[in-house]
C-alpha cells in the first residue's frame, strides 16, 4: 500500500500571537503546532490522536492553509503548498477537502442540501447545471441519503445525516486527500460506526487518502493504517497501527492506550493515570514537553528536546528513553 | 448498503412538506404567532394607507394657510381645528404620516446600506481595515446625534427631505455598523465559513452567499427598530425647527404649535393628535421589531 507519497509535511509550525498591553503588541505565542513532520501515502488513512488542545485540528487546518503557517513546508503531490498566493491556493484546494467536527455548525443553515453539495463544483466551475444536478443526486445516494433530500435544509437532518452531507460536499470535486477533523466525535456511538463504515466504503471507491483526526483511540484504530499521537503541538509517536497499539514506546502513548476501555469485565488492566493537566501551549515546558507528567522523566528530559527519530521501520518517536 | 439505517427518520417526515420549511417560512410562521407583532403590522399598514390616501380622506390642502381663520376650534369643516397659520390640522395630520414614514424609512434604508457595507468589510477582513472603520465610527459616536444634525442643518441653510435624510444617515451609521460588524465577527468563526473557505470559495462568495444571508436576521431587526428611532429623531428635530421646514406638514413640526403656552393650555386638539400618531407609529414598529427578533433568532427555533 505504501508506494507513492501524497503529502509530505516538513517542520510545520503554527504559532498564534498573544496580543496584550495598550499597544496590542505581541507578548507571546501559543505554539499550537510546533515542528511536526510526517508523510502520507496515497490511499492510506493516517489517524492523528491527542487530547483537546494538543493542536491536531490546527495542524489539519494549517496543512491546507486555512490558517497561514508560521514555518515549515507541506508538499502535496510534490508541490509546495506554501508557495502559492492566497488566490492560487483557492484553486489548489480542489485536491484536498475537509470534513468538519460539528455537523450542526459546518453546514450553512440558509442553503439547501443540494446547494451545499453543489457549491464546491460551482466554485471550481465544474460541469454545467444539469450535470451538477445529476452529480448531486448521485453523491446523495453514495452517502446513503435519498436524492429527494436535496431540497431540504440542514436543520431538518440528524447529526449523522448532516455528516453524510458534509462527506458528499467534500467528495463532489473528487479530492485526493480528505482531512477529517473529528468527523464522528459529535455523533452517537451507534451513528459513529455507520459514518466510519461509510467513510471506509468511500475510501475504496474514490481512492481517497484520509487524515483522520480524533481523540478516541478506538475509533482511530478501526479506520487507520498508521496512527500518530500528538501532545502539546508535537507529534510524540507515529507508527503502523499494529505496532503502535501492541508496542507503544512513548510513555504518553502508553498512558493513552491504557485508558481505552476493553469490553471484557474479567480483564484486569493496569491504568496509567496521568498526573496534572496538559500544560499551556503559550508556555510549554522546557526540554521534552511531556516531562512534567511523565513518570520516567530524567534530568535530561527537563533540559533537552528529544529528536523525532525512526527507531524501527516506520516507527517514529520523540523520547529520550528509547536510547 | 448497511449505512442507510439512520437516514429515515427526521428528514423523511419533512420531505413532503419541504416547500414550507425554508428558514424564512419558519420565521414567518413564528412571527404570525406573536399577536402584538401582527397587531403592529396592521397598525402600520393603516398608517401607510392613511398617508397614501390622504387626499381622499380630507378635502383640505394641508399647506393652505387661511389667515382669517387661525387657531380655530374643531368644527364640522375643520375636524381638528386650524393651527396658528390657519391650516387644517386634520389634513396636516393625515399628510404628515407621509413625511414621517418616508423619512423614517429612507433614513433607515440609507443607514443600513452604509452600515452593512462598512460593517461587513470591517468584520470580515479585520485587521487594519477594521481598525480604520471602527475608529472612524468611534469618533463619530463622540458627537451627540441631535447636536450634530442641528449643526449640519444650520450650515446647509436650505433643507429638503433628501438632504435631511442624508444628514441623518451620515450621522447615525456607526451604531448599525457596529452591530453588523459584531455579527460578522461571530459568523466568521463558524465552521461553515471555514468549510466555504476550504472548498476554495472567494471572499465575495463567502460574504454574499454565506455570511450576509445569515446576518439578515440581526440586520432586519435592527433596521426596524432603527426606523422607529429615526421617526422620533425627525419629530424632535422638526419640533425644534431644524427638521423639515414649514409649510410641509410633519408630525414633528405640528408639535411646534405647542411651543406657545396658550395653545398648550387651551388648544389640546392642536398638539395631542400628532403626539398620539408618533407614539402609535413608533410603538407599532417596535412591536414588529420585537416580533422579528424572536422569529429570526435561530436559538429559539422550534419550527
Amino acid at each position: 500500500m505504501k508506494q507513492t507519497v501524497l503529502v509530505e509535511v516538513k517542520n510545520l509550525k503554527k504559532y498564534f500571537p498573544i496580543k496584550g498591553g495598550i499597544l496590542k503588541r505581541t507578548i507571546g505565542h501559543i505554539k499550537a503546532v510546533d515542528d511536526v513532520s510526517f508523510t502520507m501515502y496515497k490511499g492510506e488513512t493516517l489517524g492523528i490522536v491527542g487530547e483537546s488542545g494538543s493542536g491536531k485540528s490546527t495542524m489539519g487546518r494549517t496543512m491546507i492553509r486555512l490558517y497561514e503557517p508560521t514555518e515549515g513546508e507541506v508538499f502535496f503531490e510534490g508541490d509546495n503548498l506554501f508557495k502559492y498566493s492566497r488566490k492560487e491556493m483557492r484553486r489548489v484546494r480542489k485536491g484536498m477537502q475537509m470534513v468538519f467536527q460539528d455537523p450542526f455548525a459546518s453546514l450553512n443553515p440558509r442553503m439547501t442540501i443540494a446547494e451545499l453539495i453543489e457549491e464546491p463544483m460551482v466554485v471550481h466551475k465544474l460541469y454545467d447545471r444539469s450535470e451538477r444536478n445529476e452529480k448531486v443526486k448521485e453523491l446523495l445516494n453514495k452517502v446513503g441519503l435519498q436524492a429527494e433530500y436535496g431540497s431540504l435544509y440542514p436543520h431538518e437532518f440528524s447529526g449523522g445525516q448532516r455528516q453524510r452531507v458534509g462527506l458528499a460536499r467534500a467528495l463532489s470535486i473528487n479530492p485526493k486527500l480528505i482531512i477529517a477533523d473529528e468527523p464522528v466525535s459529535a455523533l452517537d456511538v451507534s451513528v459513529q460506526a455507520q459514518v466510519i463504515n461509510l467513510m471506509k466504503d468511500l475510501q475504496d471507491e474514490f481512492e481517497l487518502t484520509y487524515l483522520f483526526i480524533a481523540h478516541d483511540l478506538s475509533v482511530v484504530k478501526h479506520l487507520s493504517d498508521r496512527v500518530g499521537v500528538m501532545y502539546l503541538g508535537r507529534l510524540v509517536e507515529l507508527a503502523n497501527k499494529k505496532d503502535l497499539y501492541s508496542g507503544p514506546v512513548h510513555p504518553y502513548t502508553q498512558a493513552l492506550l491504557s485508558a481505552v476501555p476493553v469490553p471484557n469485565p474479567r480483564l484486569k488492566k493496569e491504568r496509567i493515570i496521568l498526573e496534572g493537566d496538559i500544560p499551556s501551549p503559550a508556555n510549554p515546558p522546557s526540554g521534552c514537553v511531556f516531562h512534567p507528567r511523565c513518570k520516567y522523566a530524567t534530568d535530561r528530559c527537563r533540559v533537552e528536546k528529544p529528536l523525532w527519530r525512526e527507531i524501527a521501520k516506520d516507527h517514529y518517536v520523540a523520547c529520550h528513553l528509547v536510547d | 448498503m448497511e449505512t442507510q439505517i439512520d437516514t429515515r427518520h427526521s428528514a423523511s417526515k419533512s420531505l413532503n412538506k419541504s416547500k414550507e420549511n425554508t428558514p424564512w417560512r419558519i420565521a414567518f410562521r413564528k412571527f404570525k404567532r406573536n399577536r402584538m407583532a401582527v397587531l403592529g403590522v396592521w397598525v402600520l399598514l393603516i398608517i401607510v394607507m392613511i398617508g397614501i390616501f390622504a387626499p381622499y380622506l380630507t378635502p383640505h390642502d394641508p399647506e393652505y394657510a387661511d389667515l382669517l381663520n387661525t387657531n380655530g376650534k374643531p368644527d364640522k369643516v375643520h375636524w381638528l381645528g386650524t393651527d396658528s397659520s390657519g391650516r387644517d390640522i386634520f389634513a396636516r395630520l393625515l399628510y404628515g404620516s407621509r413625511i414621517s414614514l418616508i423619512i423614517g424609512f429612507s433614513a433607515m434604508l440609507f443607514t443600513i446600506v452604509i452600515g452593512t457595507i462598512l460593517g461587513s468589510v470591517a468584520g470580515y477582513y479585520g485587521g487594519k481595515i477594521d481598525n480604520i472603520i471602527m475608529r472612524l465610527a468611534d469618533i463619530q459616536l463622540n458627537f451627540p446625534f441631535l447636536l450634530l444634525v442641528m449643526t449640519v442643518v444650520a450650515i446647509l441653510k436650505e433643507i429638503n427631505i433628501l438632504i435631511f435624510v442624508s444628514v441623518m444617515a451620515f450621522v447615525s451609521w456607526p451604531g448599525i455598523t457596529r452591530i453588523i460588524r459584531a455579527t460578522f465577527l461571530s459568523l466568521r468563526e463558524q465552521e461553515f465559513i471555514l468549510s466555504a473557505r476550504s472548498i476554495g470559495g472567494s471572499d465575495f462568495r463567502i460574504i454574499f452567499r454565506h455570511m450576509l444571508p445569515n446576518a439578515m436576521g440581526p440586520i432586519i431587526v435592527n433596521a426596524t427598530l432603527f426606523m422607529a428611532g429615526m421617526i422620533i429623531s425627525e419629530s424632535a428635530l422638526s419640533f425644534i425647527g431644524f427638521g423639515v421646514p414649514q409649510p410641509t406638514p410633519t408630525w414633528g413640526n405640528m408639535l411646534t404649535e405647542a411651543l406657545s403656552l396658550r395653545v398648550l393650555q387651551y388648544e389640546p386638539w392642536a398638539w395631542i393628535p400628532p403626539g398620539i400618531m408618533i407614539v402609535i407609529t413608533v410603538l407599532a414598529i417596535n412591536f414588529i421589531g420585537d416580533g422579528l427578533r424572536d422569529a429570526l433568532d435561530p436559538r429559539m427555533r422550534k419550527s
